[in-house]
């Protein structure tokens, strides 16, 4: 079952005093199963906030069809079933996060606010904040009480825009928990964020958004098989031992096209530099056991960037050169 | 209705935080006490320099704070982007204007019956006799500052601060001033048909504020028309509903990019 079914969606913005029209949205169309984590993906300013605001009933569309759990956008009833996340939220400073809570649940005419609003403060980690002023918050408790006003009402969809902007590491990984348990608990979720490793790591599938279209829609798994091809080797080496290594590669493992980058940041006065070799999986898999059996020091081994890093930096840089 | 109480509620908690509103207050109670000190320049007519003071004061603080307020109460939404968080639940639009409005009367009421209690304090002090008319004469200014708010709330849904801020106040001076420049010199007689029907239809927008203006009851024997309160308190009703509905549909129109 489809929980967001979008299509042929088209907006147009128009602004200043001599109106001036921007195309944010043009023919975008996609498809969320019931359950999934759906990421939305693209450069700033390709429509992935607009998209949101369409959604929960922020911002007219001019064109196309909208519809959560077979809902119109945008109205009442859908609005029931959804829990926002805006991008930078903003509450009231005045209030503590447990009035902001309660505030949201009267907004959703629940009865038993206190109940509702104890169990969420529970579920979010909130109880050492909760009666502190909001204006007192870190960026990484924003977002947690920005998560925990979205899931007032108990909605189906989750939509969250940029939850992890601004938020440190320690702080992505709550939140990521946070993403993975809801959708455990059987919510649907669409995410938009720049971080695509984090994206990588918890969503289903992608949607690839550029110029207000949907470029390409995949599941992550497609995407990793096909774009998870660049892997690296980082070895701690001595600064003599820099082209031995080379050489060895280039001849003995009869080994061309790989890249050898030594970090900028080796002291001139150690003898001892980090080595980073990128190449192709096949390749690297050789080296990598080439240096092992040389008894080198392998500081780590991985994909050279991770998929959506890949595929987002090749699709959106293949149709930026084509424009 | 919860809904509303809840848009209501933390509307006043927002207002009611303004330091301007006790700015304005403070400056409210000087120029009552201000009043006393006039008394020996009166020659007997204290009752009405006392009462005048009050009601004048009582009427020009409240459209002050409903044009402050009035502008700024969705305006700091937008600004501050809470809308968001607010829109994307299932409140309609309809009733977060609705609720926005109780909250802002309410905050203005809240302080009117501030200065009423002070005021009537400086009558007592005054030695002037209380009458009921004084309080039929504040029931009329929050009638008018009923229609303020409404005004006010109007131009707020889509005018910037500043040129709400305006709007409003032309628009409470033409209401208040109209009828009164139109009485001039039978200025209105001297008109030709085509202007005085676009005076007629212009005046009919204007809110009749000066109707509304009871102070006269307060030292003269004029007896109260209870015809013209009812009449007076439908008006008011049907005005601000007016406004509230025009604010309604431009409000639902609005987009929060």
């Amino acid at each position: 079952m489809n929980a967001v079914e979008v299509r042929d969606l088209e907006k147009t913005y128009v602004s200043g005093f001599i109106p001036k029209k921007v195309k944010a949205l043009s023919s975008l169309s996609f498809c969320v199963k019931s359950g999934k984590i759906f990421s939305l993906l693209g450069p700033n300013g390709a429509g992935k906030t607009t998209t949101m605001k369409i959604l929960v009933g922020l911002i007219k569309k001019d064109k196309g069809f909208a519809e959560i759990f077979s809902q119109k956008a945008g109205s009442i009833d859908a609005k029931k079933l959804i829990g926002y996340l805006p991008e930078n939220p903003k509450f009231y400073d005045y209030l503590t996060g447990r009035e902001f809570l309660k505030f949201s649940a009267d907004l959703f005419n629940i009865s038993k606010k206190n109940k509702i609003v104890g169990k969420l403060i529970e579920k979010l980690g909130l109880e050492n904040f909760c009666e502190r002023r909001v204006s007192t918050y870190s960026k990484g408790m924003t977002q947690r009480l920005g998560i925990a006003q979205a899931l007032i009402g108990n909605p189906k969809l989750l939509i969250f825009d940029e939850p992890l902007s601004g938020v440190d590491p320690i702080g992505r990984n709550h939140i990521k928990k946070i993403i993975r348990s809801l959708k455990e608990d059987g919510k649907t979720i669409i995410l938009s964020s720049h971080i695509l490793p984090d994206i990588e790591e918890i969503t289903d599938s992608v949607g690839l958004i550029y110029k207000g279209k949907i470029i390409r829609e995949e599941s992550i798994i497609n995407l990793i098989s096909e774009y998870q091809k660049k892997y690296q080797i980082i070895l701690q080496c001595k600064k003599s031992e820099k082209i031995i290594i080379k050489e060895k590669i280039e001849d003995t493992l009869k080994i061309k096209n790989i890249i050898f980058d030594q970090s900028s940041s080796d002291s001139e006065k150690t003898d001892n530099i980090s080595l980073k070799i990128i190449g192709k999986k096949k390749d690297i898999d050789k080296i990598l056991s080439f240096c092992i059996e040389e008894n080198f020091i392998v500081m780590n081994f991985s994909p050279e960037l991770s998929a959506l890093e890949q595929i987002f930096v090749k699709t959106i840089g293949d149709l930026d050169e084509t424009n | 209705m919860r809904q509303i109480n809840a848009i209501a509620a933390n509307t006043l908690k927002i207002i009611l935080r303004e330091k301007v509103l006790y700015f304005i207050i403070v400056i409210a109670v000087v120029f009552g006490i201000f009043s006393l000190f006039l008394k020996p320049l009166v020659l007997g007519e204290l009752k009405k320099i006392v009462y005048d003071f009050s009601f004048s004061i009582m009427f020009f603080m409240g459209v002050l704070i409903s044009i402050v307020i009035g502008t700024m109460v969705i305006q700091t939404e937008y600004k501050q982007k809470t809308i968001y968080l607010i829109l994307s639940k299932p409140i309609s639009r309809e009733k977060f204007i609705i609720g926005k409005f109780i909250g802002m009367f309410v905050s203005i009421l809240i302080v009117e019956l501030m200065l009423s209690v002070i005021f009537v304090l400086i009558i007592l002090v005054s030695k002037v006799p209380l009458t009921a008319d004084f309080f039929y004469s504040f029931l009329f200014i929050q009638l008018q500052l009923l229609i303020v708010c409404s005004i006010s709330i109007l131009f707020s849904s889509f005018a910037t601060p500043i040129t709400g801020a305006v709007f409003t106040s032309l628009t409470v001076m033409a209401g208040i001033f109209i009828s009164s420049a139109l009485n001039i010199g039978q200025l209105f007689d001297k008109l030709s048909n085509f202007s005085k029907l676009i005076l007629t239809v212009i005046s009919f927008i204007l809110p009749a504020l000066s109707e509304l203006d009871m102070k006269v009851l307060t030292y003269s024997d004029i007896s109260l028309n209870w015809n013209f309160v009812l009449f007076s308190i439908s008006y008011s009703l049907l005005y601000s509903i007016a406004c509230l509905l025009l604010t309604i549909i431009i409000f639902s129109k609005k987009e929060f990019n």
